[in-house]
């Protein structure tokens, strides 16, 4: 089985820590990351740190999420070394507060409405090596959401031929009040 | 894949709009990835798939007709290859399909950093997200993990043509 560090390599979070200056083999003439592309990031973090937190307590109470949590945990270990990499000061993590609601339901309702913010945040990069790593965390995004529709119980494929984004400042307050 | 392997792959899709512009030339590239699928839900079409199943790949087949109207319409113009995956079987086709979505995901993903324009890269984005989703889906009606790496694969030109070589008929 490959390592942690090893599947970084060989899928985008490598591509992500090289655009952003962790790679120590990238050459003098490495593209710089513009203050932007550096927000946008962080924002993508504080998502990714709401999202995971989320995961990681219905981890504890249901073990279907504990791959989910694992790869999100992953999410935000990339996202912070990649806008530290940057220079940029990494949004900090949250605690949340499961709510007494069904548990499937209520993390497809986060996970569709955190991939739509994903999609808008993705698509507004100048840097055409952080757009690509971060699609690489966008896509699985998306397939995190048929693996939940399965789990809440509802059809699987995706009804429409686009993704439609969603506004990421909007999205973040709604994840937060969600599990506040 | 090693780190090197890596590196050319991701940085590969950029070179690809060398022979056009950069922007037809991503275009282009999605247009050659959706007739691959196209081609692939039209074999399954023609076999005993089942109702829901079926329906399932109509579905699919008709949001990909979507992409490449979208394609076409920002500027993107088809290329003369064409595939075959000589399908016999209900089995033959959810065994290979999980793998072809997978494989179309990572060539998108890999791709879209060549798209010039922002609708463009937009709409791009806006496909591997369905893509994406139609993987997953693909995957579990195989009994397969919806989302088996914490990031994508990141496919240049050269590995997505090595993997799809089998699949070229012209």
């Amino acid at each position: 089985m490959l390592g942690r560090r090893s599947l970084l390599l060989a899928a985008g979070g490598s591509a992500l820590l090289t655009a952003c200056g962790e790679d120590p083999t990238a050459g003098p003439d490495r593209p710089g990351v513009a203050r932007a592309d550096v927000e946008r990031l962080n924002l993508a973090l504080a998502l990714e740190h709401v999202e995971a937190a989320f995961y990681r307590a219905a981890a504890a109470r249901d073990p279907r999420f504990a791959d989910l949590a694992a790869q999100e945990a992953e999410h935000v270990d990339v996202l912070t070394r990649a806008v530290r990499g940057a220079g940029g000061r990494p949004a900090a993590p949250v605690t949340v507060r499961l709510p007494d609601t069904p548990l499937p339901e209520l993390a497809l309702r986060i996970e569709e409405r955190r991939a739509a913010a994903s999609l808008a945040l993705v698509a507004q990069l100048e840097n055409a090596g952080l757009l690509a790593a971060t699609l690489s965390m966008h896509a699985v995004e998306a397939r995190h959401v048929i693996a939940l529709r399965e789990l809440a119980g509802v059809a699987l494929a995706p009804a429409e031929p686009l993704g439609q984004p969603a506004d990421p400042e909007t999205a973040l307050a709604d994840l937060r009040s969600w599990l506040a | 894949m090693t780190r090197r392997a890596f590196l050319a792959a991701v940085a590969a899709p950029l070179v690809v709009p060398a022979t056009a512009s950069a922007e037809d030339g991503a275009l282009n590239y999605a247009l050659l990835l959706e007739r691959l699928q196209t081609t692939l839900y039209a074999e399954a079409l023609k076999l005993e798939m089942g109702f829901d199943l079926a329906g399932l790949v109509r579905t699919f087949a008709e949001q990909e007709e979507e992409h490449v109207r979208r394609l076409r319409a920002l500027g993107g113009r088809e290329g003369d290859m064409r595939f075959s995956f000589a399908l016999e079987t209900r089995d033959e086709f959810l065994r290979l399909a999980p793998t072809v979505e997978d494989t179309v995901v990572g060539a998108y993903a890999g791709a879209v950093p060549a798209a010039a324009t922002p609708a463009a890269r937009t709409l791009l984005t806006q496909i591997v997200h369905v893509e994406a989703q139609q993987a997953a889906t693909l995957r579990r009606l195989a009994d397969e993990v919806a989302a088996p790496l914490a990031f994508e694969e990141l496919l240049g030109r050269p590995v997505l043509l090595d993997r799809i070589r089998p699949f070229i008929a012209t």
